[in-house]
């Protein structure tokens, strides 16, 4: 870890930093913060559901598949949960954000899956 | 009925992370050597590195590890120990392996099976409350366990409505239903859910109250059968039922009230020969309380206990179990100062609590008078999606509340904790909302003000310089991962 300090109208800013893992965490001013070493963006969101395309459902956490409530050419609406995994002892119900028919599911009951693993893709 | 005393020489932990670190250092100052009963994957942890003893007695999951009772008695009995705490979690409320201990010749560290039977199963314990006129809150705790069954009772109870594992206890298996709409997805999730964190998938449910605190008293009895408590903690701000943050005394009780409280837990505990340490939870609506459930172990925020009443419970209930340990008339009557307990949990804030996985590189606590850290996981090891995200307890004590507060928002904005995410930016929004600095915060707190995931704080012009700084000087090291040589940057620095 390093220790980083400036000085600017008689202010201090002190901040540590350290590389884990190809990641650059920076705590300052009471605050936490991840960069990517390689592009310098900022990194506080690994994956972002609602940033990315609701026709494709990823894990958003490593974890194992429990429960899938939906079948190949399954209509579904708005809300509808699709995937129950759990991580950490806990579960946590995936849903639609949009509605339309079941594509493909990618996934099995009591399945292991990293980060980000596609599990279903969603079709109008 | 003064009972043999039986010195202890060496202990097992059927748990792992921040508390078995806590009993291995009680037993530390008992004299006590340690055998840490561990699953395959944790072995790289603090408690692994502290322990006399380490039995690794079965893989990752936990139902061939922290919950199976034979290879737990195995590890034990093969490690060469004569008693085994339970910890809290896994197998610390389970009947069946208290009595697996007593069967092996080993002393089970917590109440006789009779005891965990009576009070612990959440059902049993209420059938004792009825009998001693504790005000219950309503609902169906029946052994009919069918969906469709449930689903009509929690109609009939009137939404909103909870289920709960009837073996469990930290918030797994519980669910809250709004509407009958949702209701059967809800029980069989709890159900599911019950049974991989209890081995049980028996649920029960009950009359949600929409603006309830949680206040809790812990209970202790000695060897020879006396019980006192040792006054209440308030643990209201949860989150999907599991606690946040929990401060003793709770800033809600007048002196009438509590003592009303403390005398339905003192009854409670007396009636089913309590033995050891032990938590009486009540919710607590418009000056009325009623009895939620019964921890017949140590609980998570025993710390906060610890710190106001002057008490070591770990120590005190290794003794009880050695029948060494006889309460003294007068020693715990009255509570000193006000203690705050923060758990830290490995998530992402910016990401509504998303679980965070991966290995730790800085974990940094800033000391000083007043704060407590309990911790089990440090640099380079592994925080794995197996098990529960709590990976750390931030305590502080001062002499009133409110500087309580001061002291842990200071002491959170110094802890460092890199290579996952944690809640501290969470825990720093919630001591600062006007609801829980006024003390009048309920269980609805963090669904009512936290709903949405913490928002990042804008940075100032110049923290954006020192950012820009950083980047440029750590992007031209060597990425050396989390396993950088100390050394290496020593030199650097000449």
């Amino acid at each position: 870890m390093k220790t980083f300090e400036i000085f600017e109208n008689g202010q201090k800013v002190k901040a540590r930093a350290e590389i884990v893992k190809n990641k650059i965490w920076v705590h300052l001013s009471g605050q936490t913060m991840v960069f990517d070493l390689e592009t310098g963006r900022v990194n506080k969101r690994s994956t972002n559901q609602k940033t990315s395309n609701p026709h494709l459902i990823m894990a958003p956490m490593p974890g194992k598949i429990t429960k899938i409530f939906v079948v190949q050419g399954q209509a579904i609406k708005v809300g509808d949960s699709l995937i129950v995994m759990e991580a950490m002892k806990m579960e946590y119900t995936l849903k639609t954000s949009i509605a339309g028919k079941i594509k493909k599911v990618n996934c099995q009951v009591n399945e292991q899956v990293p980060l980000a693993t596609l599990l279903v893709e969603i079709e109008d | 009925m003064r009972t043999e005393q039986k010195k202890i020489q060496r202990l097992a932990i059927a748990n792992r992370g921040e508390v078995a670190v806590r009993i291995i250092k009680a037993c530390q100052e008992l004299g006590i050597e340690t055998v840490l009963l561990h699953s395959e994957v944790d072995v790289q942890s603090r408690a692994y590195r502290m322990a006399t003893k380490t039995i690794c007695i079965g893989g990752a999951s936990t139902a061939e590890s922290y919950l199976n009772i034979r290879a737990n008695i195995h590890g034990a009995l093969a490690g060469g120990a004569q008693a085994i705490h339970p910890g809290f979690g896994f197998l610390s409320e389970n009947a069946d392996f208290a009595e697996a201990c007593v069967q092996a010749g080993l002393i089970f560290v917590g109440p006789s099976p009779e005891s965990i039977r009576a009070l612990g199963d959440k059902v049993n314990c209420k059938e004792l409350a009825k009998v001693l006129g504790i005000p219950l809150v309503p609902g169906y705790e029946g052994e009919n366990q069918e969906v469709v069954f449930l689903v009509a009772q929690a109609e009939k109870i009137g939404f909103p409505v909870i289920v709960k594992a009837a073996a469990g206890g930290g918030g797994r298996g519980m669910k809250l239903i709004n509407s009958l709409e949702e209701a059967k997805e809800l029980i069989e999730s709890a159900q599911r859910e019950s049974q991989a964190a209890f081995g049980s998938s028996k649920v029960f449910l009950e009359k949600y109250l929409d603006r309830a605190k949680h206040i809790e008293f812990q209970i202790f009895a000695d060897s020879i059968g006396q019980v006192i408590h040792l006054m209440d903690r308030e643990c209201s701000v949860q989150r999907r039922h599991q606690k946040i943050i929990e401060e003793a005394l709770s800033p809600s009780l007048t002196h009438a009230i509590r003592s009303r409280m403390a005398e339905c837990a003192v009854n409670i505990a007396k009636k089913a020969n309590y033995k050891g340490a032990g938590t009486v939870e009540f919710l607590f609506q418009d000056n009325e309380f009623y009895l939620l459930e019964v921890n017949t172990r140590l609980q998570v925020e025993h710390p906060v206990t610890e710190e106001v009443m002057g008490i070591d419970l770990v120590k005190a209930q290794i003794l009880t179990a050695q029948n060494d340990f006889v309460l003294t008339q007068d020693r715990y009557r009255t509570a000193h100062g006000h203690s705050i307990e923060c758990r830290v949990y490995a998530e992402n804030s910016y990401l509504g609590g998303m679980p965070s996985t991966g290995v730790l590189g800085t974990v940094s606590f800033p000391e000083g008078p007043g704060r407590r850290f309990e911790y089990g996981f440090e640099k380079n090891d592994t925080i794995t999606a197996h098990y529960d995200p709590m990976i750390a307890k931030v305590i502080v004590w001062d002499e009133t509340r409110e500087k309580a507060i001061k002291k842990m928002q200071q002491v959170l904005s110094e802890t460092v904790i890199f290579g996952v995410h944690t809640n501290i930016p969470y825990l720093q929004a919630i001591l600062s909302h006007p609801e829980f600095i006024l003390g009048k915060m309920t269980t609805r707190f963090i669904e009512t003000y936290f709903k949405d995931p913490i928002k990042v704080r804008e940075l100032s012009s110049m923290e954006l310089k020192m950012i820009e700084q950083i980047k440029k000087e750590m992007t031209h090291l060597k990425p050396t991962g989390a396993n950088e040589n100390p050394w290496s940057s020593y030199w650097r620095g000449l």
